[in-house]
């Protein structure tokens, strides 16, 4: 459909239409790049790849048509929060975007690697947490629904205690046999990646609320991560 | 407000033939497309088909007259002029679109210029949870190749096929068939979408890989120890009463776990094949839990536990599928008699909670046992994670418990809660969405 400009209306709907178009994109590079990951696809992986430029060409026609609309029609309140708030969401998303890209170039790099397939259990327990927030977050922005946004910002507490979990088990696995170190480091910063993601659903989640209710969101976002303070004791007796 | 005010598309209808007229080649134009879906979907669609062109000509609901019979020759024997039946006024109730719609038994949903959803049946609204009318249709899904599809539709009139493959809330593979809708005034002025579910034929292949998978390694340890202790008692334990005894004894409870190891697998995969239908019986949360408490009391005598039941809250109906929440309250009762100390006390309790508009009612079975640390928790429902390896075996656990209790949940659009502290017990809550026409 040609999107001829024919009023302010139609211009937000054009805006809302982009970033779901690009939140569609995002979604599908995610849940490819770990399929890739786990399947040991290198085609899929390449695929994947190479989607997340339709992405950052999108961000872009984003940035633009926002811009220009700020700067034509002088918006104010409601919809001036609604074009910012577009703006931020798509940088979140082509963050996204690009953290995904990398969990499929780390799977293209592990793919000849054997492995015991409990070593992605875990991951793929964090991914799936990851795509249904970010597909929450994204429903809850197409709706407008600050209560939607609000679980999705809650929600980030069990990817991040996933995520410390997994951080344990595959420091073990390192320990346990230096020749997974290879594989486990790839994996371990696989994990890292989705709990970034995870992170921006959160931003995403307080745009929305930002957008809705005109106010910031007040609390501290929920954090869990502790990898950063994380040491395992050498210790045999550990692994269960 | 950005979401494009919803234009009477659908209003129009009942009274124009013209556009019923559309809506009528469109259905036909699919019956051409689903031909590849089998053979009732086919004929359904094709008599709707058939329907709705009837009803634009105006004959279906009123009948047909019959020839004149006056002219009838004299017969032998004298019988009543057979006459044509008189016309029945018709009770049906107006066709309109939706009325039409609704009644195909496949998720169908029509979409405007704007990629506003303008209707969508029942069967659709439980593909897609968060799709509603009024609403884009990204909201039932943002993949890219069905966005390019309706554009396609709109801009060419032509139909559309696209494979469709949703990764969350639950994996599903569908078929999706995209028609032109003619408008008033000339043009494509909608979209009509008809889908065809495959997940069920793809998770069938999936799910026997996993269950032969599983089954042979989980199962090959305990196979592994009754052969040789079958070889020991064979062999050199030959004439030792204590040992014979003995090994008996851990045989015996080694060949029960594997045939309960046998049936968790089993439901793990019948709940996994549901998964992404909703469920459609009801359940009433209240007496189910008590039923179920009784059911192990004799378990939880063995352990010398106490069970106790605190319901402040009356009936609660939710939509489910009963077998499937009796088999959670089941593992997760027993899972805290199992793990919580001997002559312990587990506490189950059922309330209701608030979550904006929404009710929902939440059952906690809380015990008093060692707890369970802090990084094992988001793990527990992962298939065959298991705290302590040693003591889930020894006590007879599959590690697939929970992971049936999550997939259930989730295939109920509800919720499990997992809060643990060490020295001071774990309490396990699911919750589930009331069934608000209750």
């Amino acid at each position: 459909m040609e999107h001829t400009v024919k009023s302010y209306e139609a211009e937000l709907v054009q805006l809302d239409q982009k970033l779901s178009q690009m939140g569609g994109l995002v979604e599908r590079l995610l849940g490819d790049a770990f399929a890739s990951l786990e399947r040991r696809d290198p085609r899929l992986a390449s695929e994947a790849i190479a989607a997340d430029q339709a992405i950052d060409s999108l961000q872009k026609e984003i940035e633009e048509l926002a811009i220009s609309m700020i700067a034509r029609r002088q918006p104010m309140a409601g919809d001036l929060r609604l074009i910012v708030s577009t703006l931020k969401v798509a940088g979140d998303l082509e963050r996204i975007g690009d953290l995904a890209k990398n969990i499929a170039k780390r799977s293209l790099a592990v793919a000849s690697e054997s492995r015991p397939q409990s070593l992605i259990l875990g991951l793929r327990h964090m991914a799936e947490l990851a795509m249904r927030s970010l597909k929450n977050v994204l429903d809850a922005y197409m709706t407008r629904d600050d209560e939607k946004a609000l679980k999705v910002w809650r929600a980030d507490t069990d990817i991040d205690a996933l995520y410390n979990s997994v951080f344990r088990e595959l420091l073990t696995y390192m320990m346990e046999d230096p020749r997974n170190i290879g594989l486990c480091t790839h994996l371990l910063f696989g994990a890292k990646n989705i709990e970034r993601i995870g992170d921006h659903a959160t931003n995403i989640a307080e745009t929305i609320h930002y957008m809705v209710r005109g106010k910031p969101l007040v609390d501290d976002r929920p954090k869990g991560d502790k990898t950063s303070v994380t040491l395992i004791d050498n210790d045999p007796g550990e692994r269960n | 407000m950005p979401t494009p005010a919803p234009r009477p598309f659908l209003e129009r209808l009942p009274g124009s033939g013209r556009s019923l007229g559309a809506i009528a080649a469109g259905v036909a134009a699919l019956a051409g497309g689903l031909a590849a879906f089998g053979g009732d979907v086919l004929m359904v669609v094709a008599a709707l088909a058939g329907a709705a062109a009837g009803f634009v000509a105006g004959e279906i609901w009123r009948g047909t007259a019959g020839p004149e019979t006056d002219a009838t020759p004299p017969s032998p024997i004298e019988l009543p002029p057979v006459r044509a039946p008189r016309p029945v006024p018709s009770r049906a109730p107006e066709l309109t679109a939706q009325s039409l719609m609704d009644a195909l038994p496949v998720p169908t949903i029509i979409v405007d210029e704007t990629f506003v959803v303008r209707h969508a049946n029942r069967p659709a609204r439980d593909v897609f949870m968060a799709l509603r009318e009024g609403g884009p249709i990204a909201l039932a899904t943002r993949a890219p190749e069905f966005a390019r599809a309706i554009e396609a539709v709109l801009t060419d009139g032509k139909t559309e096929r696209v494979l469709l493959h949703e990764r969350v809330p639950v994996e599903r593979r569908l078929d999706a068939s995209l028609s032109p809708l003619e408008a008033d005034g000339g043009g494509v002025g909608a979209v009509l979408i008809v889908l065809h579910d495959n997940s069920e034929r793809d998770r069938l292949a999936q799910m026997r890989a996993d269950f032969i998978a599983h089954a042979s390694h989980e199962l090959r340890t305990p196979l592994a120890a009754l052969r040789g202790f079958i070889e020991t008692l064979q062999g050199p334990a030959r004439n030792d009463a204590v040992a014979r005894e003995r090994f008996l004894g851990i045989m015996g409870s080694e060949s029960q776990r594997m045939s309960r190891l046998l049936d968790d697998l089993l439901s793990l995969s019948r709940v996994e094949m549901r998964a992404h239908l909703p469920p459609t019986g009801e359940v009433e949360i209240v007496e189910t839990v008590r039923e179920v408490i009784e059911s192990l009391a004799q378990i939880a005598k063995a352990q010398g536990t106490e069970v106790t039941l605190d319901a402040a809250v009356g009936n609660r109906m939710i939509r489910g599928d009963h077998d499937e929440i009796v088999q959670v309250f089941v593992n997760l009762i027993q899972n805290a008699i199992k793990y919580g100390n001997k002559g312990g006390h587990v506490r189950v309790t059922v309330s209701d909670i608030r979550s904006g508009a929404s009710a929902w009612v939440r059952v906690a079975v809380t015990d008093d046992g060692p707890g369970i640390a802090e990084e094992h928790i988001p793990r527990l429902v992962e298939r065959f994670y298991r705290v302590d390896d040693k003591s889930s075996r020894e006590k007879g656990g599959t590690g697939l418990g929970l992971a049936i209790v999550k997939h259930v949940v989730t295939r109920h659009q509800g919720e499990l809660r997992i809060d643990s502290r060490l020295g001071v017990g774990s309490t396990f809550a699911v919750e589930f969405p009331l069934d608000e026409s209750k």
